[in-house]
């Protein structure tokens, strides 16, 4: 796992940005643009609301890839869904559309922890150490935008498998490695409920 | 690699294009984030004053863009009779419609 601490100011975003992308530099562009998206959005917010400096750290596993944002600042994360008429709140709102899996830790004096995982698919090579994807070896992430998702339906549902990706009409060994097991499972649920009081406040 | 680092550099352009019958174009390049938003705001604040009929975002230069970039375009929308970007690039056409505002801005299928 690669970490760096960035400093308490606008331009570390972009810097962040650049240090995800070249931990991620061998997988395809498609992935890393996303993967830095989610970055900016959560080093935004380190900035926008703890105000602190913040650390940033990438993990590239065989199936998945993994980052944690982390600040020393007060205050939980909060999913918010906006109306056009509101301009701000939409830093996690990307962060639940464009990964896996997310969710977050915060420690009373010690800070505020957010990750996110991305699945890497029929990737049985080191996603390191793979060499062949820009020559277009089927490393895919499952990432679905809200257009294809039903109208109404919630990130709980699709944390749940409800609707979940193409693994199910098509079960590959590999990809099946890619399902969350009883420990993820109740990870999410526990996460589930800390949203939902998170969002019981709004 | 130094320079683009710097906290001094800053890694996007605004311009503004008065057309003709009321409707203003402006054209950003680079990438949008918090420490790059408020050089497009400044754009929209030139752009908007008096208010056009139409306000159009040029997005096809823009290499990235997040949540505080958006901020920026909907605070813009505000300010116009009616906004739409054209065109985009896959960065701003992914982030629109992940974040469901592809009809606001006029990027629908």
């Amino acid at each position: 796992m690669d970490a760096r601490r960035f400093p308490n100011r606008s331009a570390s975003v972009r810097q962040a940005r650049r240090f995800v992308a070249e931990q991620l530099s061998e997988l395809p562009p498609d992935l890393i643009e996303v993967v830095t998206l989610m970055v900016s959005e959560l080093a935004t917010n380190c900035l926008r609301h703890a105000d602190a400096d913040f650390t940033v750290s990438v993990q590239v596993e065989t199936d998945r890839i993994r980052v944690v944002v982390a600040d020393d600042g007060p205050g939980s994360p909060q999913l918010r869904s906006p109306t056009p008429s509101e301009p701000y709140g939409r830093g996690l709102q990307i962060v639940s559309e464009f990964s896996d899996d997310w969710g977050f830790d915060v420690s009373p004096g010690a800070g505020t922890s957010v990750w996110f995982s991305v699945h890497l698919e029929g990737n049985s090579a080191s996603a390191a150490n793979t060499t062949s994807d820009r020559s277009g070896a089927p490393i895919r992430h499952r990432v679905r935008p809200m257009s294809q998702r039903a109208a109404g339906e919630s990130v709980d549902h699709i944390r749940d498998g409800v609707g979940d990706t193409i693994d199910d009409q098509r079960p590959r060994p590999e990809a099946r490695r890619c399902r969350p097991t009883e420990r993820q499972r109740s990870r999410n649920v526990a996460w589930r409920c800390r949203k939902a009081a998170v969002l019981i406040r709004f | 690699m130094a320079a683009i680092d710097d906290e001094s550099f800053v890694n996007a352009t605004a311009e503004v294009h008065f057309g003709d019958e009321g409707s203003v174009v402006i054209r950003v390049t680079g990438e949008v984030d918090i420490a790059t938003a408020d050089i497009i705001r400044q754009a929209v604040a030139v752009a908007t004053e008096p208010r056009p009929a139409r306000l159009v975002f040029d997005l096809l230069a823009v290499d990235f863009i997040d949540s505080s970039g958006l901020a920026v375009l909907l605070e813009a929308a505000k300010t116009a009779d009616s906004v739409r970007i054209d065109p985009a690039s896959n960065i701003v056409r992914r982030v629109i419609e992940a974040t469901g505002l592809s009809e606001m801005f006029g990027m629908g299928i």
